[in-house]
């Protein structure tokens, strides 16, 4: 019984990774252009049914944070970018996670193609990166030296204006 | 829980253009993986600990005091990507030599300060469209065969090149003529220079040659000297004619006879 007036959908059903199911309303869900992709499709196939869209790359608190993104940027869609308390809001969100959960929602950002929040990890990265030694980042963000110590004081010397 | 080495490439770059260059090169020791990230992020900006000029700019600005240019050297030719490049070059020792080859440069802008006989610039870089050269400082009256026969190098492969700044008091123009390819500045339509010699204003027509699609020209003269104007009158016979029929724009500002060089741009339009 797919009449025009009807194959407009105002919700979808998101499946986590780790199979628990997320009902998400349209203009929530076209915060992230996977998801508006796929009801674009299914609205011009004219269904009536609520779709089902899995996400196998996140899982679901990654997800729920995701959503709690886009649900707040959906509130604030009609608004001009700029808004302070969005701005606001935007850091106090990021702020609340380690560094591991940033990684994750970063990679969920991208996947999802949610530009505005993959934007904003990134910028966030950045900043925490800005002032730490080589050590110290390694550290936080957990990535394994597999140079020798030859190659690294090679590689140091190479770029030594960097290090001064 | 991911680590940061799950991210993609085109994520950590990402992060990396959101930093000081100085900040993303010392990430080149953190692993195998991060060596060569950071010379893939397209502009980049160094922070400088020796300070002579500052300009406030999103984009590459690098001041170099340095002994030997061969590390910065490699660097630019290690940013594949690099667009943009903004130097200051101050040159201390007597022979020093530094090439800028970046395949993907668009706009470059170049100060040498203290440019002597010995000194050699390479430039190569065939995607050229900007580029602004100033010579500060360089010894007064310096045009000695063998320092243009340095420079010679300077010019290779900048048939792109749109816009063409150039302030020096040596007689480069003299020889990019004598370079001998026609159509070296083939694609050129706007020039600016600033001529402190005598002999410059025929060396700079001279140069008008080698670049046939020229529209706009905009001279400064600053001579110490009085009237050039023999100079001049001399030298339109050298204009050839093709250019005329292109040159759109011509801007004289002279220190001395300012009206007697409007009348003799007449003859360009």
């Amino acid at each position: 019984m797919a009449s025009s007036s009807s194959s407009s959908l105002s919700r979808v059903v998101v499946k986590s990774s780790d199979n628990n199911l997320f009902v998400v309303n349209k203009k929530v869900a076209s915060q992230s252009q996977l998801l508006k992709q796929c009801i674009d499709n299914m609205e011009e196939k004219g269904t009536n049914d609520v779709i089902l869209i899995p996400l196998s790359n996140v899982t679901s608190n990654i997800l729920t944070l995701v959503l709690e993104y886009c649900e707040k940027h959906a509130d604030f869609a009609d608004d001009d970018n700029n808004n302070q308390e969005l701005k606001q809001w935007d850091h106090e969100f990021l702020k609340k996670f380690d560094y591991a959960t940033l990684n994750s929602l970063t990679m969920a950002a991208d996947y999802m193609v949610t530009k505005s929040l993959l934007n904003l990890c990134c910028q966030f990265i950045a900043d925490s990166i800005k002032d730490l030694t080589v050590q110290q980042i390694r550290q936080i963000f957990d990535i394994k030296n597999d140079f020798t110590p030859q190659e690294e004081a090679d590689i140091k010397n190479e770029n030594a204006w960097a290090f001064r | 829980m991911e680590n940061m080495d799950s991210l993609f490439d085109a994520i950590l770059i990402c992060i990396l253009s959101l930093l000081p260059t100085k900040v993303t090169a010392r990430t080149s020791v953190l692993s195998k993986r991060w060596q060569n990230l950071w010379t893939r992020v397209i502009a980049v900006e160094f922070e400088l600990t020796t300070l002579l000029y500052y300009e406030s700019s999103d984009i590459t600005y690098i001041i170099l005091r340095e002994k030997s240019f061969d590390s910065i050297a490699m660097l630019i030719k290690s940013c594949l990507l690099l667009e943009t490049l903004k130097m200051t070059l101050e040159f201390l020792c007597f022979s020093q030599r530094i090439s800028i080859v970046a395949p993907n440069l668009k706009s470059l802008s170049l100060i040498m300060v203290n440019i002597m006989e010995k000194h050699q610039v390479i430039i190569d870089a065939p995607k050229l469209i900007y580029l602004f050269l100033v010579d500060r400082g360089s010894a007064r009256g310096l045009d000695a065969d063998d320092f243009v026969g340095n420079v010679s190098k300077l010019f290779v492969k900048l048939s792109s090149v749109r816009e063409f700044h150039l302030e020096s008091n040596v007689k480069i123009f003299s020889y990019m003529h004598s370079v001998n390819s026609l159509q070296l500045f083939g694609n050129l339509s706007y020039a600016t220079t600033t001529l402190t010699r005598r002999s410059g204003v025929i060396d700079f027509l001279l140069f008008l040659q080698i670049a046939p699609n020229l529209k706009e020209v905009s001279v400064t003269l600053n001579y110490e000297e009085c009237n050039p104007l023999a100079d001049i009158t001399q030298s339109v016979v050298v204009v050839p004619e093709f250019l005329l029929n292109n040159l759109e724009c011509v801007n004289i500002t002279g220190l001395y006879l300012g009206g007697l060089y409007l009348e003799e741009c007449n003859c360009f339009k």
